[in-house]
């Protein structure tokens, strides 16, 4: 794509939307104070741990529960290789990922077989597996007490002073997810997995080899989310099982997507944006622990979309997006090509 | 000379294996008929050992007695969710009503933490913690009172499921909701009785969990995680295989908790899930003819 044609994609309304959604993401936390700034950082890494799910779960439509492993193997390899043996996070961070492709495929062998609420039910065991481990295995893992990590500012520890910086390295960890995804959405592969969502069987006979492409999109879709836990536990520096192999997050990494739109590119965004902030926003704004009540909240809303809208808010509301969208001038000369003209205001 | 710690890690095993037993047939009595996967499940358990909890502190009797009002509560309550949040879904897709369940997990279990509050509560009985001894251990009556139920109740169940006109309704709905229909069943009111009956049994489980466990709002998920594994040991849908496989977990955690400890306990005995799973997905028809061989359940 040249520079001129990128220009003038740019100057439409289908370019500079995301373009100023994309600006006003990163110019935010600067005007923010720093307790909204945390709502932000932990959003951010939540959408992008959202967005890895969906990868593998919207896209196949096997609703892995289990995806905290995942993250919680990366958060413990960041963890551990950092206080024992003094290893800069950053290169962790590749480490975490690998021994997560590792769970992956040991997981993925045994469950991906399964059709529907088994696959789900034994996910959902795999992060009492990992917990209960973590739990038992004291003296590797620091056990249940959990492990405080040392604040040593820098770019290869991945911790600042300024919280903006990890707010930066969150968000351009969720657009290189929204970039992979991207990419798949539009490859054979992509097409490969949504096929299997469909119809297992058609794809299977049509000549498809479905239990790799489903180990692929497994693995891919762990090495992302370990990522995500790597980059939590720099930002958050406390660790212990019940934390990193939290039920609860597990359930959030199939909620929101679920609430935006599976196997929609920006679906667990939309959702984790809009759902995620509330407890934050609520503890900040009553005090206290409100966690029964978000808790609470977040469960009538998943009956909600459930009963109501089961195709989310993207699918919902694209139709409505992109005639809105059309209604915005197109910025600049634009040689008269796929101007909108006067139907706009 | 046996040792006394082992018998009494045995006896405490039969005792959690029979609660287990009792609320996973509560749950494998509605996943045999209704194939869906009730992560609720659990949340009942915990509103059941308050609603035991409430009614002895103001009534003062029994709970073995009050077993007379909660299971025909638990019942009714099992009726109406059913009515009123899964009936409208029963057409959508099994993953859809994984997540309406898991809703509803969310809401009962953070509505218990905020009407009841988190404190941990138990009920103080005197007799209930007096023990009497056999092979040189001490025994509480709740226990024996807990392996008492499972077994009379899983007879009972068993006996209405084979003998009974409902029971055999139920039955030929599990094993084909439209032939049953063509026959002149109406599936939502089996439905509808199923669910109430899967409560009614967790009601049954109330009275000897309520003496025997603390009390907390966040203590369902440990049991539906457990009632998952042990309806997947025993058979989906087979409710014989559901009480042993209750038994077997129960003695597995009693023994390994006592060996080694409780954590390793919860990992051995989940890792057998996922091994089961997976024999099962794999060699299906070989699982089928081991785990059935005789009609011990609902369904299939």
């Amino acid at each position: 794509m040249s520079l001129t044609e990128s220009a003038r994609k740019l100057r439409r309304p289908s370019g500079y939307v995301p373009a100023l959604v994309v600006t006003i993401a990163i110019l935010l936390p600067l005007a923010l104070t720093s307790s909204w700034q945390n709502i932000l950082i932990l959003t951010v890494i939540m959408a992008g741990v959202a967005t890895s799910w969906n990868l593998f779960g919207g896209y196949t439509g096997y609703f892995s529960l289990g995806h905290v492993v995942f993250f919680g193997l990366g958060a413990y390899t960041t963890t551990l290789l950092y206080t024992t043996y003094g290893i800069p996070p950053v290169a962790t961070i590749v480490v975490g990922m690998l021994l997560s492709v590792l769970a992956s495929l040991l997981i993925g062998k045994a469950t991906l077989s399964l059709d529907g609420h088994y696959f789900a039910l034994a996910t959902l065991g795999s992060v009492i597996i990992a917990q209960e481990l973590f739990a038992y295995f004291e003296e590797y893992t620091g056990g249940p007490a959990g492990i405080q990590l040392a604040f040593e500012p820098g770019v290869t520890t991945l911790m600042f002073r300024n919280r903006v910086f990890n707010y930066y390295i969150a968000v351009g960890y969720l657009l290189g997810v929204l970039a992979i995804t991207l990419y798949i959405d539009n490859r054979k592969f992509g097409y490969y997995l949504k096929a299997i969502r469909e119809d297992e069987d058609a794809t299977k006979m049509l000549g498809a080899d479905t239990d790799q492409l489903k180990i692929r999109a497994f693995a891919l879709s762990a090495a992302l989310s370990s990522i995500g836990g790597s980059l939590w536990i720099t930002y958050t520096l406390f660790i212990d099982p019940s934390l990193a192999f939290d039920l609860f997050r597990s359930l959030y990494f199939v909620l929101y997507p679920l609430i935006g739109g599976l196997g929609t590119i920006m679906g667990p965004v939309v959702g984790t944006v809009l759902i995620d902030p509330i407890r934050a926003i609520f503890s900040q704004v009553f005090g206290g622990s409100v966690a029964p009540i978000t808790n609470m909240i977040y469960g009538l809303i998943l009956m909600v979309v459930v009963l109501v809208f089961p195709e989310g808010i993207v699918k919902r509301l694209r139709n409505t997006y992109r005639q809105w969208i059309d209604r915005l001038p197109t910025l600049g000369a634009d040689e008269g090509a796929n101007r909108p003209s006067e139907e706009q205001q | 000379m046996v040792d006394s710690l082992l018998v009494s890690a045995i006896i405490n095993g039969l005792a959690l294996g029979a609660i287990y037993a009792l609320i996973s047939i509560g749950l494998n009595i509605i996943f045999g008929v209704m194939d869906f996967v009730n992560f609720a499940h659990g949340e009942y358990i915990m509103l059941s050992m308050y609603g035991t909890y409430f009614l002895y502190q103001f009534t003062g009797v029994n709970p073995l007695l009050l077993l007379v009002v909660m299971i025909p509560v638990m019942f009714v309550v099992g009726v109406i969710t059913q009515r009123v949040v899964f009936q409208p879904v029963l057409d959508a897709p099994g993953t859809m009503q994984i997540f309406l369940s898991l809703g509803l997990l969310l809401v009962l279990q953070n509505a218990a933490q905020i009407v009841f509050g988190v404190e941990t509560r138990s009920l103080n009985i005197p007799w209930a913690s007096q023990t009497f001894s056999v092979l040189g251990t001490n025994i509480t009556y709740p226990r024996v009172a807990a392996i008492v139920l499972a077994v009379v109740t899983t007879l009972a169940l068993f006996g209405f499921l084979r003998y009974t006109h409902l029971g055999r309704v139920i039955r030929a709905t599990a094993q084909s909701e439209e032939g049953a229909e063509l026959m002149g069943v109406d599936s939502k009111r089996v439905y509808l009785v199923t669910f109430g009956l899967g409560l009614a049994l967790v009601g049954v489980a109330s009275a000897p969990l309520t003496m025997i466990y603390f009390i907390t709002p966040t203590i369902g998920v440990q049991f539906v995680l457990i009632a998952f594994v042990v309806v997947v040991l025993g058979g989906l849908g087979n409710l014989k295989g559901a009480l042993y496989a209750g038994f077997f977990i129960g003695l597995l955690e009693a023994v390994v908790s006592l060996y080694l400890s409780s954590e390793i306990a919860a990992a051995i005995y989940f890792t057998l899930f996922i091994c089961v799973l997976y024999v099962r997905s794999q060699y299906g028809a070989l699982w089928d003819i081991v785990s059935r061989p005789n009609s011990g359940g609902v369904s299939r």
